[in-house]
């Protein structure tokens, strides 16, 4: 008896009936139920990919976009501020007065709106004045009635911290 | 060998058909073949329905990795159930060589039928071979596939075959002299 007709009688698949009908439905479905599941997977991978990138660039603009809006505040404080140029022309104001100009201390937001339509390139000047601590309170000229503008002589009273009492008293036909 | 005219008709067919159906056709072609070559392989009918259904169930978790065409998907599902039978062999190992012994004592009182004692000596002496070489003897003299065809579907040369055949021979003619199987 040689090797191959040996192998062929202990054949351990010889008599078998192989799977029964059962055997095989059972085995079908389940083989089968396995293929959606891996397609299922397959679409969830782009997808979930997809969304990380979403979010990623959401995320990435929304911190983008936060330190500008510091600046733009900045910037516009820079704008409310009154500007050194201002201030000086309290100087200007006082040693060569007319009767028809603006008051020398005007509030804030007044002299804000000035600058910025009038003067618009002293921006630069104000930013090194700005981060300085508030001046000392200077002596605010007492508003001046507009009836003396009528008048040939026009006063300016300033009152000092320590309390000293300064008056002009302006001439106007002496110009 | 049976070599289909209408290749390209099946691959252009192939195309259409959803990963479900070209797996259900798969399974329905192939199944009965993959159980007789699963219980040469491992000689144990659950173990054997077992490696079939895993075979089958990689096919259809990556149904991109089986290959279109009927002769290269089936050379894929035997490859595949090759190297579940390698896998399953490392590890059971041990209680391999339990199952031998145990074959051992039936030859020598319990089944005293010829039939099954020839069964039971050739059981033994393929569980000896490497998974790969039982596979080539069972494709080769089992189911009388032609060297080419063998090498086609375990994926080697046939100079392999041919070279796991004669090893396979020597070994299995040992084995049996020694179990008193051949003469």
């Amino acid at each position: 008896m040689n090797l191959k007709d040996v192998l062929r009688k202990g054949d351990p698949a010889a008599d078998d009936p192989g799977l029964s009908p059962e055997e095989i439905q059972a085995m079908r479905r389940t083989v089968l139920a396995a293929v959606p599941e891996s397609r299922r997977r397959a679409w969830l991978i782009p997808v979930a990919t997809a969304a990380v990138l979403i979010l990623a660039a959401i995320l990435g603009l929304s911190l983008w976009r936060q330190p500008a809006q510091p600046t733009r505040l900045a910037s516009e404080e820079r704008a409310v501020a009154p500007s050194p140029a201002q201030r000086g022309r309290v100087g200007e104001g006082s040693s060569s007065p007319t009767p028809k100009r603006p008051l020398p201390f005007p509030p804030p937001r007044q002299g804000a709106g000035e600058g910025a339509t009038s003067h618009p390139d002293r921006e630069e000047k104000v930013v090194r004045v700005h981060p300085r601590p508030r001046p000392a309170p200077v002596p605010k000229p007492e508003p001046v009635e507009q009836a003396r503008t009528e008048t040939p002589q026009q006063q300016i009273q300033f009152s000092t911290p320590g309390g000293t009492r300064v008056i002009w008293v302006l001439d106007r036909t002496a110009e | 060998m049976n070599i289909p005219v209408t290749t390209n008709a099946i691959l252009d067919s192939a195309k259409d058909e959803t990963p479900a159906e070209r797996l259900a056709k798969l399974f329905d072609t192939h199944q009965r073949r993959l159980f007789q070559l699963a219980l040469r392989l491992s000689s144990d009918r659950e173990e054997a329905r077992d490696l079939v259904q895993e075979a089958f169930l990689r096919a259809a978790r990556q149904p991109r990795a089986v290959p279109g065409g009927e002769p290269a998907g089936e050379a894929w599902l035997v490859r595949t159930l090759v190297n579940l039978c390698r896998d399953r062999y490392r590890r059971l190992a041990v209680r391999s060589r339990a199952r031998q012994e145990l074959t051992r004592e039936e030859r020598q009182g319990r089944h005293p039928e010829e039939t099954h004692v020839a069964r039971a000596t050739v059981q033994a002496a393929l569980e000896r071979l490497s998974p790969r070489r039982r596979a080539v003897v069972v494709l080769h003299e089992l189911e009388e596939r032609p060297v080419r065809e063998v090498a086609r579907l375990l994926g080697v040369t046939e100079v392999t075959v041919r070279w796991h055949l004669l090893a396979a021979r020597r070994e299995l003619a040992k084995t049996l002299l020694a179990e008193g199987g051949l003469s």
